[in-house]
């Protein structure tokens, strides 16, 4: 049988965003950083650039041409399984024509200023709406879990565990604890990790400019991205809330898969598009001209190229930092120098990995 | 704002003692003001925890922070200290050295003047 076509063009339709997403990052990034290679700021409308820019984007209209059709194959037959190994290829391909770009940049590298500014301020790092904020997302879950508590004997004996694409059910289990707080657990350490990913982003992370209108524009970045995070989070909590509960919940409102399918692509989508809007490099980021008049030497994000490795995994013993700005791409990474970042990553893969090692259980067992 | 060189020859937490004590001077922070934390510093300026720290000892010292764990560093009531007999000795040379550089790049005697002036105005217009 063949799940609803919403569900079989989400594949499609992620493999276009992220084609979408590779042609515009090189242009998002600051002028000063290249294929996170920090070039003077020039270089990326000089003819070198231009012409590595065009390579670039070659490569990824050919891995695109080569996989998007294969995506669309995979939305309209019954091959849907293929799809992520598809869109696997689709980036890895996006990657390839990025180093390759990267590898032609770097015999044009500058080195960074060598000066580094800081606010002498206490106090100014806050995350939005604060802790009372933060901690909503937490106590839906634990409101949740007290709500199943108080109603252990109305839930039923068997639960489901798995629906099928068309959204019927197909797998149960036996209630217990495990299987019914199940779902809070999981929600629990991805909120955490996610929290204290929002904790990084107000405490962790350094601003390439302390002040200014840069820095007015930073800040500005920083707090829409960690409302937007904010965001996932509650809507992480009411999915997982309404997963939790709905075994007690009347027939009409115990449905739908085809939602739970949907809203991550939704929120993932509308994420890209407004940091897009707002532009890592675009208005955040001033124009190469008055760059280059206010710093002798390119800004970049003062950190060393040496450091980056493969131009996307920032390691840095020196770094104090736990997270900075993405070199390529939108929005901040991690610096895998510390151990904190391990630890973030550690919680964010939890459900991935819970939920595979319950499989692999699963089949064991059989 | 704080600023500091990494490729100055100066050691970069005496960079960061010299900035800060310019801002204190200046009376940006009264007593009992907080400073930020030596972690959110250091993650600010790219550097080491414990030079930040150094830094921070150094003021401290010199009477114009009170350190507390777990509390940071408070700004303390800080009264101008007497004329000291070496002091104008201790200034003197690496003020001349300075000139001396700076006449060296070009730059007038009368800019510099004018510099040196508004500078001592702008941080007497502060606390001391």
């Amino acid at each position: 049988m063949n799940p609803p076509l919403i569900v079989r063009i989400m594949p499609l339709a992620m493999g276009i965003l992220a084609a979408l997403v590779h042609w515009f990052i090189p242009r998002l990034t600051r002028p000063d950083l290249y294929f996170a290679v920090t070039v003077a700021p020039g270089f990326r409308d000089s003819t070198e650039g231009r012409s590595i820019l065009r390579r670039y984007r070659l490569e990824v209209i050919g891995v695109s041409a080569l996989a998007l059709p294969l995506l669309a194959a995979c939305s309209l037959t019954r091959a849907l399984a293929l799809a992520p190994l598809l869109i696997l290829l689709l980036l890895g391909g996006c990657f390839g024509a990025f180093y390759r770009a990267r590898r032609l940049v770097l015999p044009h590298a500058v080195s960074p200023t060598t000066v580094r500014e800081a606010q002498v301020t206490h106090g100014n790092r806050r995350i939005p709406g604060g802790w009372v904020i933060a901690s909503g997302p937490f106590v839906l879950l634990a409101a949740c879990a007290g709500y199943l508590r108080t109603h252990w004997s109305r839930i039923p004996a068997r639960l489901v565990m798995h629906w099928g694409a068309r959204g019927q059910p197909d797998r149960w289990a036996a209630r217990s604890a495990g299987v019914v707080f199940f779902p809070l657990l999981i929600a629990a350490a991805v909120l955490l990790g996610m929290t204290l990913i929002l904790y990084g982003i107000a405490h962790w992370l350094r601003p390439i400019y302390a002040g200014g209108p840069q820095g007015a524009r930073e800040s500005r970045f920083r707090r829409t991205i960690s409302t937007l995070l904010l965001a996932v989070e509650y809507c992480i909590a009411l999915l997982f809330s309404w997963i939790a509960i709905r075994p007690l919940l009347p027939d009409p409102y115990q449905y739908p898969p085809a939602a739970i399918a949907i809203l991550p692509g939704l929120i993932a989508v509308a994420m890209v598009a407004i940091l897009m809007w707002l532009g890592q490099g675009g208005s955040r980021t001033p124009p190469a001209q008055r760059l280059q008049s206010e710093s002798p030497k390119p800004v970049g994000d003062r950190t060393d190229d040496r450091c980056w490795k493969l131009g996307v995994f920032y390691f840095n013993r020196d770094d104090p930092s736990v997270m900075v700005e993405k070199r390529f791409g939108i929005g901040y990474t991690m610096n895998f120098a510390h151990p904190l970042a391990w630890a973030i990553l550690l919680l964010l893969l939890l459900v991935p990995i819970a939920i595979t090692t319950s499989i692999l259980l699963r089949h064991a067992v059989r | 704002m704080l600023r500091i060189d990494l490729a100055s020859r100066v050691p970069v937490y005496e960079q960061i003692a010299n900035g800060l004590r310019a801002e204190l001077v200046a009376g940006r922070f009264g007593p009992g003001d907080r400073l930020p934390t030596v972690r959110a510093l250091a993650i600010d300026l790219g550097v080491h925890h414990n030079t930040v720290a150094q830094a921070y000892r150094q003021l401290a010292e010199e009477g114009w922070l009170e350190l507390k764990r777990h509390r940071g560093a408070t700004v303390r009531e800080r009264h101008r200290p007497s004329n000291r007999p070496d002091g104008p000795e201790t200034f003197a040379r690496p003020l001349r050295e300075l000139l001396a550089k700076a006449l060296a790049q070009g730059l007038s005697r009368q800019m510099l003047i004018r510099e040196l002036m508004d500078s001592v105005h702008r941080l007497e217009g502060g606390v001391l």
